[in-house]
């Protein structure tokens, strides 16, 4: 018994941890605590782990690949289109299943296949993924696989018996705009805010980390505390904040419900007083609000080191549709040529030049403002779906980055000041 | 900050968004000193747990190298 004891202290302390080699050095996964580490080759040698054949070529060679990644980290899988929430703002517009889905068999392949690339985390979404029978044969699949499945619901299904087998999952977060009937009622059905609310208390009663998703708009940009608070008194340890995305049923919210540019500039500075007001709670901010976070002046390094990162489509991540198609980011709908292929084959086609063109490699040549802006290279220019959506262009500069809308009044006769479409309402 | 070299970056936290990727703002408090800081604690940490035989491969792209 005291051996056991110690074993377990000693796998408390020293957790175990997974590693893969990459060009510029390695990247380690931790479960507990969850934890993605990248080092240099010195530091992975360091721990007496050497890359060998894979480390050929210079590390500023490496460093400065694209992608730099041999393989997505992150896999974002659609197992189904199929959806009741029928949410307004929705980038898939979910609702009835997609011709083509994969279905548990296909899917349990492509979980293999994911796999064998190396893939660390698989986030598992749809559509309404708890409508699916075989939801835990997938996620068990990936985790004997090593991989950590994490999962995003509406909470519209969920049960006890669903919510005791969410063990499964790293982490489980429940989509949420609002903190009541109201708020929530935004973009989702009013009246099943109840039912959001049990499926929440079922979830934390079986696993320790359930959180929500929130999509930031203008209707609910100033009041996020009132989230926080929710968040807090439900027992949750994590909010993510989501910019609005002009995909799917989403194109049509984006431009009545974005939040202001004054909205964005105030994001950073309202998010970091409500952490340290709420030091239970994690608060996180997705990809593509770096302009936003940038826009403050915060050290690019300091970011960087964080993983505060711009758009990570088609190197650090992949989305793959329910009928197996991969593409650099789940919000690309509009995805031709190499921009879209089949999940089956991205170990093959990952290193591919002719892939995700439209999304790698926009620190090597950015446009003005971004190509004399110290924040591009963790910046990246912001997010490529809005940019595509505003502009008609994915390699133009994110047209609400605060420092873009700020130098496109100063330069109004710079052809990149005027988009393919109208821009109506910015600030 | 200097660029890093080292141990060049964290990621807390699993991500359970199937669109797109968060990131915890809880580091951008601590500031550049308390990032390198945690940079040097964090290295310590895991140089003890790979001495202690805790890591292994992930999947079969780490198939090429070997732990010397």
């Amino acid at each position: 018994m005291i051996a056991r004891a110690l074993r377990s202290l000693r796998n408390r302390v020293l957790p175990r941890f997974t590693y893969r080699y990459e060009p510029f050095g390695g990247v380690l996964m931790f479960e507990r605590p969850a934890l993605l580490v990248t080092g240099d080759r010195a530091w992975m040698r360091s721990l007496g782990l050497d890359g060998g054949a894979r480390w050929k070529g210079t590390e500023a060679e490496a460093s400065a690949a694209i992608p730099r990644m041999s393989a997505p980290i992150e896999a974002h899988l659609a197992l189904t289109n199929a959806c009741t929430a029928g949410c307004s703002h929705c980038y898939q517009s979910s609702g009835d299943p997609m011709p083509g889905e994969l279905g548990r068999d296909g899917m349990l392949a492509l979980v293999d296949s994911l796999a064998d690339a190396g893939v660390f985390h698989i986030a598992l979404g749809g559509g309404e993924s708890f409508l699916l029978p075989w939801l835990f044969d997938v996620a068990d699949r990936a985790r004997e696989r090593g991989m950590v499945p994490n999962v995003t619901t509406s909470g519209l299904v969920m049960s006890e018996e669903i919510a005791r087998r969410c063990t499964v999952f790293g982490r489980v977060n429940v989509s949420l705009d609002g903190t009541d009937p109201e708020g929530y009622g935004e973009f989702r059905r009013a009246e099943s805010f109840p039912k959001v609310e049990r499926a929440v208390a079922m979830l934390t009663k079986h696993h320790k980390h359930v959180g929500v998703n929130t999509v930031v708009t203008r209707r609910n940009a100033d009041h996020l505390e009132k989230i926080v608070a929710w968040a807090d008194s439900a027992g949750l340890d994590e909010v993510e904040f989501l910019r609005l995305k002009p995909a799917g049923r989403g194109s049509d919210a984006w431009w009545d419900h974005r939040p202001t540019e004054e909205q964005n500039r105030a994001l950073l500075p309202r998010l970091l007083a409500l952490r340290r007001r709420n030091p239970r709670i994690s608060l996180k901010v997705d990809c593509s609000f770096a302009p936003m976070v940038a826009a403050l002046g915060t050290d690019p390094e300091v970011l960087s080191f964080f993983s505060v990162l711009g758009c990570e489509g088609g190197d650090y991540l992949v989305g793959i549709d329910a009928a197996g198609r991969a593409k650099p980011c789940s919000f690309e709908h509009d995805a031709e040529g190499g921009n879209k292929i089949p999940a089956m084959e991205l170990s093959t086609r990952w290193n591919d030049p002719a892939t995700f063109p439209e999304y790698r490699g926009y620190s090597s040549a950015p446009p003005e403002p971004c190509a004399s802006c110290v924040h591009q290279r963790v910046c990246r220019g912001g997010c490529r779906v809005v940019a595509k959506f505003v502009t008609g262009d994915a390699r133009a500069p994110d047209p609400e980055c605060p420092r873009v809308l700020e130098w496109r009044r100063s330069h109004p006769d710079s052809p990149r000041a005027t988009p393919r479409l109208p821009i109506l309402g910015f600030g | 900050m200097k660029k890093r070299r080292g141990l060049l970056s964290v990621r807390f936290g699993f991500n359970p968004n199937s669109s797109s990727l968060g990131a915890d703002l809880t580091g951008l408090l601590l500031g550049g000193t308390g990032a390198m800081l945690l940079a040097a604690a964090v290295s310590v940490w895991i140089r003890l747990t790979a001495r202690a035989g805790a890591g292994s491969p992930h999947g079969s792209a780490s198939k090429d190298g070997d732990a010397t």
